[in-house]
């Protein structure tokens, strides 16, 4: 009978997450040179709250986010599809920082044929364009104000993200967001932006301790 | 919240190019902000004392008046010498330069344009989006003189380091702690806004890091760390303990309400040190302290005083501060950081 190690080597990433890492080192290349891992997750985390912010449904995003540590969202599966990505040569690594190869522009340009990535290309491309904005540093620390973040981070354990008791207070910002840029948009890079900007004036009005130790 | 949302959203540029060229000026915005930070790339900011123009149009129009402008590989706008320029970012995001600068009222209809110019004295700058004959601010809370042209760095040492080149240059929060404006001693509690301009200066160039401040939560109950730095995908964690030295005191008093000398960096890296111990009994990843001093101090001042000889005030410029080797030899702890803080010296007169 396979164990659970040997279940786990051959379960294949989430096409889903594959896409949406590829898809973010290749936005975020000509921006800052790269991406870090920490970054795809931020990007990846950020195109699912704008597809909230469209109303979506969280678990139609097709992998689930965690508060791991407090302050940063944490998914799985991404983390293993840039490991993949990079055995399989479609991404490369200068330190830290991975870099999309010819081949991975090559399968980007494929997959941007499948319909089931169609939807999600929108909200990535809002996400990552909210960094031609901000900068990709502020865009990390920005969404660590977003209010399921702040609540895992003042609670000071990991905890899952965008489970539906917790929305409330998201859908409460969206709600504002949408009257204030409308609700049919169809480049997100100006709801993204006016959402981080929001976050960034709540971590300055944020008082209270935020740091998980 | 919605009319806050709304506040917020009335602030930015990028709203208001939509509201004002519709969906088809955001993906022109797109073009152009990619524009301007390939050009930042390789041409400094601070040398554009004649203002630079850098535009897209929706049908690619160049403004009147302008012959010609030349298809450049942006690598080569780093060997250019000049102060001023005009650029316009073509559909397929090349950059085409035009030598003079081009006001951005004379760009053609159809027009989003950037403009930015730095001012040598006092070192700010004038940094918009314009739209028709309106101007948009970009708001930036960087400390760096554009929005667009702010360094990232991996590592909390080279960010700290490049800080220093900061704390000479205007910023809203530096700007606010000192008695006078020729930088001779500060008014009280100016840690906070010390905190504050490091703060926003990391979070806005330190990569893949998360950025905590820590005012009012005690490590252990005495004392608190500043600013807590965690890179949750790398495994690590960083405290930043400040301290200033020099003299603080209200406008107009006759004595200084508190003085801090070599010794108060010294306590404070003995602080860190014992937090670094505490820490590392209940925090399982590796741990580093960095004291950082923003050093103000000054040779012979009163509170009476409104100017400095440049002897006096530059007295400490080149004196480190002197931190036990039990303390320096610890490898949780970064090198000591220390930002010299010049004052307005009185000019000396040739005899």
């Amino acid at each position: 009978m396979a164990s659970d190690s040997d279940l786990s080597r051959h379960r294949e990433p989430h096409i889903e997450a594959f896409s949406d890492s590829l898809t973010v080192v290749e936005r975020l290349t000509p921006i800052a040179g790269g991406a870090m891992l920490g970054e795809v997750h931020a990007f990846c985390y950020l195109a699912c709250l704008l597809s909230i912010f469209e109303q979506q449904s969280p678990t139609s995003w097709g992998y689930e986010f965690t508060a791991l540590p407090p302050t940063l969202p944490y998914a799985p599966e991404i983390t293993e599809a840039v490991q993949k990505l990079e055995e399989i040569g479609l991404l490369s690594r200068k330190g830290n920082v991975y870099l999309i190869t010819e081949d991975g522009r090559q399968e980007l340009l494929l997959w941007s044929g499948l319909k089931q990535l169609e939807a999600r290309r929108r909200y990535l491309d809002g996400a990552t364009g909210a960094s031609l904005v901000v900068g990709v540093p502020s865009v990390g620390n920005d969404l660590a104000y977003e209010p399921q973040l702040q609540r895992a981070s003042k609670l000071k354990q990991p905890r899952e993200l965008l489970a539906e008791a917790t929305l409330s207070p998201l859908f409460e910002q969206f709600t504002a967001l949408r009257q204030a840029v409308g609700s049919r948009v169809q480049d997100l890079l100006t709801p993204a932006a006016v959402y981080l900007s929001f976050l960034s004036t709540e971590a300055e009005s944020d008082d209270s301790p935020n740091s998980q130790f | 919240m919605v009319a806050r949302m709304v506040e917020i959203s009335d602030r930015l540029y990028v709203s208001k190019v939509r509201e004002l060229l519709g969906e088809e000026g955001v993906a022109g915005l797109r073009r152009l902000l990619a524009g301007i930070r390939t050009f930042y790339k390789w041409v400094p900011c601070e040398k554009l004392t004649g203002g630079v123009t850098i535009y897209v149009h929706l049908s690619d129009e160049f403004p009147s008046g302008v012959d010609d402008f030349t298809l450049l590989d942006p690598s080569r706008f780093g060997y250019i010498d000049f102060q001023q320029a005009t650029i316009h970012v073509e559909k397929d995001g090349q950059l085409r330069l035009w030598p003079e600068f081009v006001d951005p009222f004379l760009l053609p209809e159809g027009s989003i344009g950037y403009h930015f110019r730095y001012i040598e004295r006092p070192g700010t700058s004038v940094e918009h989006i314009q739209v028709r004959n309106e101007a948009f601010p970009v708001l930036n809370a960087s400390g760096f003189p554009s929005a667009f042209a702010v360094p990232s760095f991996d590592d909390l040492g080279a960010a700290l380091e490049q800080f220093e080149h900061m704390v000479d240059s205007p910023d809203p929060h530096l700007e606010t702690v000192w008695r006078s404006e020729k930088r001779l001693a500060f008014l009280p509690k100016p840690e906070r806004h010390m905190r504050r301009s490091l703060e926003l200066y990391l979070r806005h160039s330190l990569r893949d890091a998360r950025i905590l401040v820590r005012p009012e939560q005690n490590v252990n109950e005495t004392e608190p760390v500043d600013l807590e730095i965690s890179w949750a995908f790398q495994g690590r964690m960083a405290w930043i303990e400040i301290k200033w030295l020099g003299h603080s005191g209200p406008l107009g008093s006759d004595r200084w309400s508190t003085s801090y000398h070599q010794g108060r960096a010294v306590e404070g890296a003995h602080q860190l040190a014992n937090y670094l111990d505490s820490g590392a009994q209940r925090i399982s990843l590796p741990l580093m302290g960095y004291i950082v001093v923003f050093d103000a101090r000054r040779r012979d001042l009163s509170a009476i005083d409104t100017s400095i000889s440049r002897e006096n005030g530059m007295y400490y410029q080149l004196r480190d501060i002197v931190y036990p080797p039990e303390i320096l030899a610890r490898p949780d702890m970064a090198k000591p950081v220390r930002y010299f803080l010049k004052p307005l010296c009185d000019a000396v007169l040739d005899s």
